[in-house]
This record gives structure tokens, sequence and C-alpha cells, in this order.
């Protein structure tokens, strides 16, 4: 991947500063979006570091894409940040894997940025319990994945199976991912944060996206009135 | 009466344990912080690899203000060559410990989602970021290994 870190100044040279204008104008232009933790990277790996990561973590997606399908492997790396308490990893490769799903399979998948946001303030135990809740049993097969990273990560998985290796890589890189990411991922809002693929960069599928989550959320709210006007009867 | 926000205490010779709990604001991480560093010598007179436990699995709010104090004792921990475990088990709150270890630049600080991961933590020897490259590089290459193979055979059909 890299070579062993060099430990670097905190602050940025004046090269590395308008690297990172540059980088983050050329990850717009090519991706969509741009990491907002861009200048950590630098200032850990330098600039040549920075296109080594970048290059990798592609590879590692792209390993996860050809197992997992687009959806759920942006879902499992966006849980794995999840888990480590990073919301702008968390919220980005979660928000990619809603846009992808529905454009894929028009589907809305039941986490967005306000469920994660709730679920991280839960204990694990309940947060999984509330996935459960959330995507039994329309999402049976995502359940099953997101279920077995989690057992795999607090050391509880029992037996092997075969995407057992892919899950561990997804924890793992995210792992190392969030060593930079959480300077901006801690207090991220996650409704700021850019959808983590280039499908970011499809304006018209996000808008008709957008309007079916705002239909979705008008719906779930007048359920829970209409539930919460019953019950006081 | 509520717990404390904190309390130090030594385990073993080689061990401290802090445990948080309710809500840390920034007065109390400073004092938690000033506590740290003036009973160090005794907690850990003679250890030349002390290991910490940050228990934070009662914690339930801790400010922003009270980050920059808890950074601050990781750094002192961290010159003290301690290898810290922050066991919690709320996302958010592993975040936390995540962005306090990096801030300080401690590579022997990491958070864990149980106590058993914590212990392990502290039984080992390996360096957080490292560590974590080297394990996502390993599977990676494994895992592309697999793939290519698996391409193989469906292009061989």
């Amino acid at each position: 991947m890299i070579p062993a870190l060099l430990r670097r100044s905190f602050a940025l040279s004046r090269v590395e500063h308008a690297g990172v204008q540059l980088i983050k104008v050329a990850m717009w232009a090519s991706e969509g979006y741009a990491l907002p933790f861009t200048a950590e990277l630098i200032r850990m790996h330098g600039l040549a570091g920075f296109v080594d990561i970048v290059r990798t973590y592609k590879r590692i997606v792209a390993v996860l894409v050809a197992r997992f399908g687009a959806p759920d492997a942006h879902a499992l790396l966006g849980f794995a940040a999840h888990w480590n308490g990073c919301g702008y990893i968390s919220a980005g490769h979660v928000f990619a894997s809603n846009l992808l799903r529905f454009r894929d399979e028009g589907a809305l998948f039941p986490i967005d940025q306000d469920e994660l946001e709730r679920l991280s303030h839960r204990s694990d135990e309940d947060a999984q319990a509330r996935v459960r809740e959330l995507l039994e049993p329309a999402f049976g097969r995502t359940l099953s994945l997101l279920t077995r990273q989690l057992a795999l990560k607090l050391g509880t998985a029992e037996g092997e199976t075969e995407d057992d290796p892919y899950l561990n890589l997804c924890n793992a890189a995210v792992d190392w991912t969030n060593e930079h990411s959480i300077v901006v991922g801690l207090d991220a809002d996650l409704h700021a944060v850019s959808p983590l693929d280039e499908v970011a960069k499809d304006d018209a599928l996000r808008h008709r996206y957008e309007a079916a989550r705002q239909a979705e959320r008008k719906r779930i709210a007048a359920e829970r009135a209409a539930k919460a006007g019953t019950a006081g009867r | 009466m509520s717990e404390p926000p904190y309390t130090l205490s030594r385990s073993d010779e080689a061990a401290v344990t802090i445990k948080l709990a309710g809500r840390l604001d920034e007065a109390a991480s400073r004092r938690l912080e000033r506590a740290l560093v003036v009973q160090w010598p005794d907690l850990m007179p003679r250890a030349d690899r002390p290991r910490v436990l940050v228990d934070m699995r009662a914690l339930e709010v801790c400010e922003a203000g009270a980050r920059a104090a808890l950074i601050r004792a990781q750094r002192f921990l961290c010159r003290k060559g301690a290898r810290t475990a922050y066991v919690a088990s709320q996302p958010r709150l592993r975040g936390l410990a995540l962005y306090v270890a990096h801030m300080a630049e401690d590579p022997g600080a990491k958070p864990a989602p149980t106590l058993a991961s914590a212990q392990a933590w502290l039984d080992a020897t390996a360096e957080r970021l490292a560590d974590a490259e080297q394990r996502a590089e390993a599977l990676l290459q494994a895992c592309e290994r697999n793939v290519d193979a698996v391409g193989a055979g469906w292009r061989s059909r």
C-alpha cells in the first residue's frame, strides 16, 4: 500500500497547500465530491502518498463491488465507518449505497442520514436490533452481511463463511481510512456529506432520490401521527 | 447520588483504569488531566510498559470542550510509554476515542468495542495506524487474488 509513515510537521508547505486545493478541484470534477480531510492525508503521507492511498481505496471498493454488488458494498463500507464513529465516511457510503440501490432496484433503503444519526447514539446491541427491525424482511441479504460484518468486528463471529475475507477487508480498510477521516468525521453534518461514489455527479438521479426520500419521510411521519392519535384515544 | 464523571484507580502493578461516567464537561476533563499527571508517580512508580484502560461504557455525554484536556492527557500517557485502550459500546464514543488518539498522535492508543478486544490491544505491541494499514493490505492482496481466480474460472468456461 504505502511505505512506513514518516512523521511530518503539522503545517503543510506552500506546495502541499496548493496541492490540496488542486486535488479537491480535480476530485470534484472526476468523482463528484472532494474529501474534506485531504489536508490531513497530505500532512500525514505527502502528495505522492495521498495519490497512492486514493488508488488503493479504489482497489478495495472495486473488490467489494465485485463481491457484493455496488449497493451492498457501499452499505458495508458505510457501516464499518458507523461502528467506528466516523459520521463522514459512514454517511457518504450509505448515501452512495442508497442512490445506487434507488437507481438499480428502484428501492428506498430504510436507513438514511437521519437514521444513521440516531443509531450512532445507541449502544451496539440496540443499534443492531434497530437495524434488524428496519431491514427485515425486505433487505435480508444486506442485513445478513451487516450482521456478519459486525460480529467479525466484535470478535463474536462463529464459524467461517466465504464472505469473511471480504468483510474483514472492509472493516480493516475503513479502520485505516477513519484514522484520517475522524478529524472531520466526529462532528460531520451527515446531511452535508456527498455520496462517496461517482454517482454523486448524477444530479437528475439525486433530485429523484431526494423527492422519493422526502415523500417517504412524510409518509412515515403521518403514520406515526396516526398511531399516536389512535393511542391517545 | 450519580457517579462522578471520572475515577482513577490502579488495577495492578502495571495497569490503571480510568472510568468515565455520566456527563464529562470541560472542567471535569481538566481535573482528570491534572489528577492523572499528579497521581501518575504513585499509580505507576516502576512500570516500564504501563497499560491504561479508559472505560467509557457508563459515559453518556462528552462535551466538545472536554476534548482538549483528554488529548493532553493522552499525550502525557504517550510520553510515559503507556498503551491505552478505550472501551466503549457506543459508536459515537469510539469515534471520540479515535479522535483523541489521533490528535494526541499516540500510536499506542485505540478504541475497542468490547472489554476483551480492549484487553487484547493492551497485551499487543502493534501500532494502531500501522496495524490497520498492514491488515488492510494483506486482506486486499488475498481478496484480489481470489477475485482474479474466480474471474479466470469464469473466463475458462
